[in-house]
């Protein structure tokens, strides 16, 4: 039997350190990119965003206490509740391989001295498989495990990047233009579909005093740590930050003791890369709990057998596509991610209302 | 008969699975170990032939030997249109391919000066697998000799070069040692301008000491390598006490001995230094808890730049013989703390005459007008540092 129960806690965990560890890698040198040295800003505002539609869904899950699917269906019946988690099934599959091409190339940088081949990758592939045919409960289970992982490993690696830091490089605030931000924002909103996951987690989880607040502002807080981050990889590299890739790997360098002892900082960020993995993996669990909804049966491991045939399709054929790959993410995913992570949770609330007053009538 | 756990076994075997999977995920070392595969460049010198790009790369290769002498160091050498062609010309001779991860310091030729280096230094920032550590220097004449110099205390030139440029060095504002991250922040800054160690070589007499050897044997060559011509002479030792500075990546000029140890006060975190001072009475300061910088600030509208310094000053040394009970009291006097500070303000004030007159901004007057006021620097910022208000505040406490 399939468990999909969640607590609070958990929830709050997936939010926070999942939240934030998929967007660790190659974001902030994007967001660099388009928005200098105000990087920390198009983050904080995105996160603001996802944080309140995160917020809205918790409430909308307190107040009926019904999974999306059963909300859906209320309102609209079966069919339609179907053809929307074979949306989302879609949309979480397509979610979860931009970070993990950038898994891919990051392992290929940082772990390896020349460029490997793409077959190396394949062992995610099996671990993929076997985590994403879990439920929803494992999910969880597995959050609380990266949870001290990943918090000692950022502040490892922040406290190892400190003496670098040179912070007056985060001025002026007022050079740049507030539509660079937007357009940072835009770039990177694809990776904030913490409304759409919240969707998934509805009615799964028994509410609390405050829930939604605490969900909510783990949400903010995951975001905060990557705004933090961000800061941090652009006071180390200032105006170079926008070719350094895979700023986590960066930001620890030139930590004093690494000339003598070596790569130490990478004991960390092998360590973080464990929770990183963890968090493109929620893309294909929730992706595999949408089909259980869609086709009514719980096969999730034919389940995520094939979503991961997908992937490994589209790793072989985007493979050295990366700037494609990218393009499309912040331009088509960042489309899909409005409409599942934003509109249709506030489309949730209207569905709520129309089955009140069904009710009523 | 125990019945057998299918589930239990299959979840284990797959645990097993994942396990030795992720080691193949997250290490590269399965491959057997290829000597040749593990030589690596542990520096680098560029010199640059009209269009043509020189990379001479010192080379570490561990050898299989049981005599103790287990790495030998070559230099080699790789021509080409840019840098990346001329270390795969590297690679066609020798077979391994060259990681730069480990290489520590890039030299650039007299010849670099020529161009705008980032022609050259570019590669640097675009390549992944190069980190942005090596520690950068520019060399008198070419810098092919310069890594293939015998040296006077035994070590390769990289290794020496490296000892001269080290962190401890550069704590006693002797060297202005940089590396390849500071200087591409710096010129892609609105200051534009950078500057990294200059260094000549001096050559030694014979009995200026043996070499050493130790686990190494340097200067020998691969193929068609460089470097014969640098250790045809006697050993070499070098001195890195001047700076070159470049303004828009161009060779702006070289800042002497006095005015290297002022751009160290200013830009370093210098933490024991020393400096000579007096008139009739020579006396060397020793000083401490060195604080020293660059601020800008806004009066009537207009920028004023404010370098500042201070330390807790000692008597190191004086020209002339002491009583112990004078030593011993350690009060630094008056008059001898005033003239430290005008030894100071004076390097301080030939170094940024020095940069008014070559228009490089080394001491960063624009990215600090850029950062802290804004306004200023789109009215002033294009006067600077050549229009620079300057005012000196230096102040010398005495230890005792």
């Amino acid at each position: 039997m399939l468990k999909n129960k969640l607590s609070v806690r958990q929830i709050c965990i997936i939010m926070c350190v999942y939240g934030a560890a998929s967007k660790l890698m190659l974001y902030p040198t994007t967001m660099a990119a388009a928005c200098g040295n105000l990087l920390w800003a198009s983050i904080l505002l995105n996160t603001a965003l996802q944080s309140a539609i995160v917020w809205g869904v918790c409430f909308l899950s307190e107040r009926t206490g019904v999974t999306f699917f059963e909300l859906v269906q209320r309102g609209l019946g079966k069919t339609v509740a179907r053809i929307i988690y074979a949306v989302y099934a879609v949309y979480f599959l397509f979610s979860a391989f931009a970070p993990m091409v950038e898994q891919q190339l990051m392992v290929h940088e940082a772990f390896y001295d020349t460029i490997p081949s793409i077959l190396v990758f394949l062992p995610f592939f099996i671990f993929a498989v076997y985590a994403g045919s879990k439920g929803l409960t494992n999910a969880g289970r597995t959050a609380e495990i990266c949870l001290p992982v990943f918090a000692v490993t950022v502040f490892l690696l922040l406290v190892m990047s400190a003496m670098e830091c040179d912070f007056s490089a985060l001025l002026p605030f007022g050079a740049r233009k507030f539509s660079e931000v937007l357009s940072g924002c835009g770039r990177g909103f694809f990776r904030f579909d913490g409304g759409a996951v919240m969707l998934m987690f509805m009615g799964n989880y028994e509410k609390t005093k405050r829930s939604s607040l605490k969900i909510a502002l783990s949400s903010a807080i995951g975001g905060i740590t990557v705004a933090a981050v961000a800061a941090v990889f652009w006071a180390v590299y200032s105006d170079l930050a926008v070719v350094q890739y895979f700023a986590i790997t960066k930001i620890s360098i030139f930590f004093s003791a690494i000339s003598l002892i070596g790569r130490t900082d990478l004991l960390a960020v092998y360590a973080l890369d464990i929770a990183m993995l963890f968090s493109i993996v929620l893309n294909i669990q929730l992706a595999s709990y949408a089909l259980t909804k869609v086709f009514a049966r719980p096969l999730t491991s034919i389940y995520s057998l094939a979503l991961n045939a997908v992937l490994i399709v589209l790793a072989f054929a985007l493979n050295n596509k990366f700037a494609l790959v990218q393009s499309l993410a912040s331009s088509v995913l960042g489309w899909a991610t409005l409409a599942c992570a934003y509109v249709l949770p506030l489309a949730a609330w209207g569905l709520k209302f129309m089955g009140g007053r069904r009710e009523k009538a | 008969m125990k019945k057998l756990n299918v589930r239990r076994i299959t979840a284990v075997l797959y645990a097993i699975l994942i396990t030795a999977m992720a080691f193949l995920f997250f290490t590269n070392d399965f491959g057997l170990v290829d000597i040749r595969k593990t030589a690596v460049i542990i520096g680098a010198g560029i010199d640059v032939d009209g269009e043509e790009v020189s990379v001479t790369a010192q080379v570490a290769i561990p050898q299989p030997s049981e005599t103790g002498a287990n790495t030998q160091y070559i230099e080699v050498e790789g021509k080409g249109v840019t840098v990346a062609d001329a270390l795969n010309v590297i690679n066609k001779k020798t077979g391994f391919y060259p990681k730069l991860v480990f290489c520590k310091l890039l030299v650039l030729g007299e010849s670099c000066s020529e161009g705008n280096i980032f022609e050259i230094l570019d590669y640097f920032y675009r390549d992944d697998y190069t980190q942005l550590t090596p520690v950068v220097a520019m060399c008198e004449g070419s810098a092919a000799e310069l890594l293939a110099s015998k040296m006077r205390f035994g070590n390769t030139a990289t290794v020496s070069v490296e000892r001269l440029l080290s962190d401890e060095a550069k704590k006693s504002g002797n060297v202005s040692t940089v590396n390849l991250k500071i200087v591409g922040i710096d010129s892609h800054s609105p200051s534009k301008s950078c500057y990294m160690p200059y260094i000549r070589a001096q050559e030694q007499s014979a009995q200026g000491g043996e070499q050493g050897g130790g686990g190494s044997s340097s200067g020998q060559q691969s193929g068609d390598s460089a470097g014969s011509s640098g250790s045809s002479g006697g050993k070499q030792e070098f001195l890195c006490d001047r700076t070159a500075v470049f303004s828009d990546g161009r060779f702006a000029g070289v800042l002497t001995e006095e005015e290297t140890f002022a751009l160290n006060l200013l830009k370093n975190n210098v933490r024991h230094v020393f400096i000579p001072c007096g008139e009739n009475e020579l006396q060397t300061l020793s000083l401490r808890g060195c604080k020293g910088g660059v601020r800008v600030k806004e009066e009537g509208g207009v920028p004023e730049i404010e370098i500042y310094f201070s330390a807790v000053a000692q008597i190191a040394d004086v020209n002339s013989a002491e009583s112990p009970p004078s030593i011993s009291d350690g009060v630094v006097p008056e008059d001898v703390l005033r003239a430290g500070e005008r030894a100071i303000s004076g390097r301080m004030d030939a170094l940024v005459s020095s940069l008014k007159n070559s228009g490089c901004d080394a001491l960063g007057f624009r990215t600090l007008l850029y950062r802290f006021h804004y306004p200023l620097y789109e009215r002033y910022g294009d006067g600077l540092p050549s229009e620079a208000n300057v005012t000196y505040k230096v102040n010398l406490r005495s230890a005792g």
